[in-house]
């Protein structure tokens, strides 16, 4: 396996593992960032969770509003410290994305946090928390759907699957992207190429949220992977350039592009789109990229932890697991 | 509230600062009856040919020539031609003798991808007068802070709309006497409220600094990277346009995280055009949270002066700001002063 080389503040390249999910363990839901639309959406993820086999904890913030967010940076930051570093919590999922998460980071306890540490999953505004845990903590946290997102079969048996088993995630591939589609599960790749590196990344403007503060992420030597949702094109080739500029795409090993829902040029065919703006770039840096990767936040999006060693195939579309998650 | 050290005491602190961590301060030469403007587009085109034709007649109503870049009506997606042609009609302005100001003709997309191949020592060799807003940030305060050129935030050259942003435009560019206090444009009908007022106290004080900023969109695609916004000792002026309040809370929250409004010396936030709860007409988090509540959340413990909606930003009346010249910010319950100490010109 290559060696890895991603940095955190607590490790020199040491991860710190969680250990897995088992049936009846308590878990903590919480909304670092807004509330879920309602509170049947509310009661579905606790339905959810407990279908998981999990015993769900609510955040006593979970269903409050403090304007955009689930109540006041006080009370979501209550909830979060408070199953994190409960010993008898295993496990603590989102609820729901929106904004709010970014405020927390710097009053969160990340030596405590680190001395336990648990599965924590979730994605869009979200990635700043399971960032900033990975780059102060050095732990693994999954890039996962919030559980307002868990609405297929398929979703939530592959959310339960990578959370409750031990051994390394079955190989992702663009090919099982779609289910009834024709002719759709196939990379679109403007450098092919094979490169290995520890997973990281998540939502693009979550990550660029990030930049120049001490939250950032290393993405040195890493497979970077992005996905963004109802964003015009022409902010995303912002944020994508901010990554340009600052040297740290040219420093990965290689780009997997998610989902991008709903993300466009406005309706105008006049426009370019991503995969001409992003291209540009990758094809000047000669770096491995595809895009098509069922990474996001749709019905089908996969759980994948992030810190881990992968090794992807920008030709083929395929991202594989070279070592385990847990502990 | 400390009292304040003697004005030549904190611009000569001011100055050791600059030393230290900047190019020493130039200022371009001043705008004068008869010059040559050179039009380029180095984000995107212009709406429409009547941008330019309006362009041409205000020009040349201050008696002001001008030159039109070979690239401002290309189009590559929403940027005026490739990077490189963008990057070439930029650079001969730059080189070309018979330009003494730059006015790029909007705003849009594009500028920050100019940057890696900038040629920052040609700028330094020839200094002018350059300005433009919104995404000419991006273009603004890296020329600032990697040469020392005062460059100008104000209206983009197809953007002049009112006899304020002209009087500005005349006093800051085409004179080499400061500026002096900022002054409120005329009500333009004097029943009509007007939110933000044009001096909303969000924090208390009073500050001196040299100037930078610009619009936040832009010092976010900045930041984290070589050219990112240095903030220590300066009044920092933010603006944005069509952003959703908890958008500009993200904004503000990245510049807290990685340490840029610490050590400012005050923050002037400018009008925010369209930054009402629901205007953006994407991603509305929340109806509830105005972007006058974010800034006192925000911004309104820092210890420093900060106030909100004088008339620079997005809006028809635009004041002319120069990156790197000093100025004195006064708020206080009896008002808001915002004084341009220094020329900006020579």
């Amino acid at each position: 396996m290559p060696s890895r080389k991603t940095k955190t503040e607590t490790t020199t390249g040491k991860l710190l593992k969680p250990e897995l999910l088992k049936p009846g363990d308590a878990v903590g839901l919480v909304c670092p960032a807004s509330r879920p639309a309602s509170p049947a959406v509310l009661a579905r993820c606790v339905r959810v969770v407990t279908e998981m086999g999990f015993k769900p904890l609510v955040g006593e913030s979970a269903f409050k509003t403090c304007g955009y967010m689930a109540g006041t940076d006080e009370e979501r930051l209550r909830d979060l410290e408070r199953f994190l570093s409960d010993e008898s919590v295993r496990g603590v999922f989102c609820v729901s994305g929106g904004f709010g998460s970014l405020r927390l980071l710097p009053r969160l306890n990340y030596r405590r946090i680190a001395a336990s540490p648990k599965v924590i999953v979730g994605c869009d505004d979200n990635t700043h928390l399971l960032l900033a845990l990975h780059r102060r903590c050095g732990m693994v946290t999954f890039h996962g759907p919030n559980l307002d997102q868990v609405t297929t079969r398929y979703s939530f048996d592959r959310l339960k699957e990578v959370l409750t088993r031990k051994s390394n995630i079955k190989m992702l591939s663009v090919s099982e992207a779609t289910s009834e589609g024709v002719a759709d599960g196939f990379p679109y790749t403007p450098v092919s190429g094979i490169a290995s590196g520890a997973l990281l990344g998540g939502n693009l403007t979550a990550l660029v949220s990030l930049m120049g503060t001490p939250y950032a992420p290393d993405l040195s030597d890493a497979v970077l992977f992005l996905e963004d949702k109802n964003e015009r094109t022409d902010i995303l080739d912002r944020w994508f350039t901010t990554l340009y500029i600052s040297g740290q795409l040219a420093a990965t090993r290689a780009v997997a592009f998610g989902e991008f829902l709903n993300c466009g040029a406005r309706g105008s065919n006049d426009l370019l789109s991503i995969e001409e703006l992003f291209g540009d770039r990758l094809k000047q840096l000669s770096k491995p990229s595809c895009f098509g990767l069922s990474l996001g936040q749709s019905s089908r999006t996969a759980t994948v932890p992030l810190g881990v060693m992968v090794n992807f195939d920008s030709g083929k579309g395929t991202l594989e697991f070279l070592e385990g998650h847990f502990n | 509230m400390s009292t304040l050290p003697p004005a030549d005491e904190a611009l000569k602190k001011a100055d050791q600062k600059a030393v230290k961590c900047e190019p020493v301060l130039v200022k371009p030469p001043v705008l004068k009856k008869g010059a040559t403007v050179a039009i380029i587009a180095p984000s995107t085109p212009p709406f429409e040919p009547g941008d330019i034709e309006f362009t041409y007649k205000w020009l040349t109503k201050l008696g002001l020539k001008y030159k039109v870049g070979k690239h401002v009506f290309d189009r590559w997606g929403d940027c005026a031609g490739s990077d490189q042609n963008r990057l070439e009609d930029f650079h001969h302005a730059w080189s070309d003798p018979e330009v003494d100001a730059i006015l790029p003709i909007r705003g849009g997309n594009g500028s920050v991808r100019l940057l890696p191949a900038l040629d920052f020592d040609l700028i330094a060799r020839s200094p002018k007068i350059f300005m433009g807003y919104s995404d000419i940030t991006g273009l603004l305060i890296p020329i600032h802070q990697r040469t020392g050129l005062v460059t100008f935030h104000g209206p983009a050259c197809s953007f002049y709309k009112s006899g304020y942003t002209h009087h500005y435009f005349q006093k800051s560019l085409m004179q080499t006497k400061p500026v002096g206090y900022v002054t409120d444009p005329d009500p333009k009908e004097p029943w009509k409220p007007e939110y933000p007022s044009t001096r909303l106290v969000i924090a208390e004080g009073k500050a001196r600094g040299r100037l930078i900023g610009g619009c936040m969109t832009l010092i976010r695609q900045l930041n984290g990277t070589p050219f990112e916004i240095q903030t220590a000792g300066r009044i920092v002026f933010l603006e944005d346009v069509q952003e959703e309040p908890h958008n500009i809370d993200r904004m503000l929250t990245q510049l807290l995280l990685a340490g840029k409004l610490k050590d400012a010396a005050g923050i002037v936030v400018g009008e925010c055009v369209k930054c009402r709860p629901g205007d953006s007409g994407r991603n509305a988090l929340a109806l509830s949270y105005s972007l006058e509540h974010v800034l006192r959340d925000r911004l309104g413990g820092l210890g420093i002066p900060v106030v909100y909606g004088l008339r620079f930003g997005h809006g028809a009346e635009q004041f002319t700001l120069p990156l790197g010249v000093m100025a004195h910010l006064d708020a206080s319950a009896q008002g808001v002063r915002l004084k341009i100490e220094e020329s900006a010109t020579v």
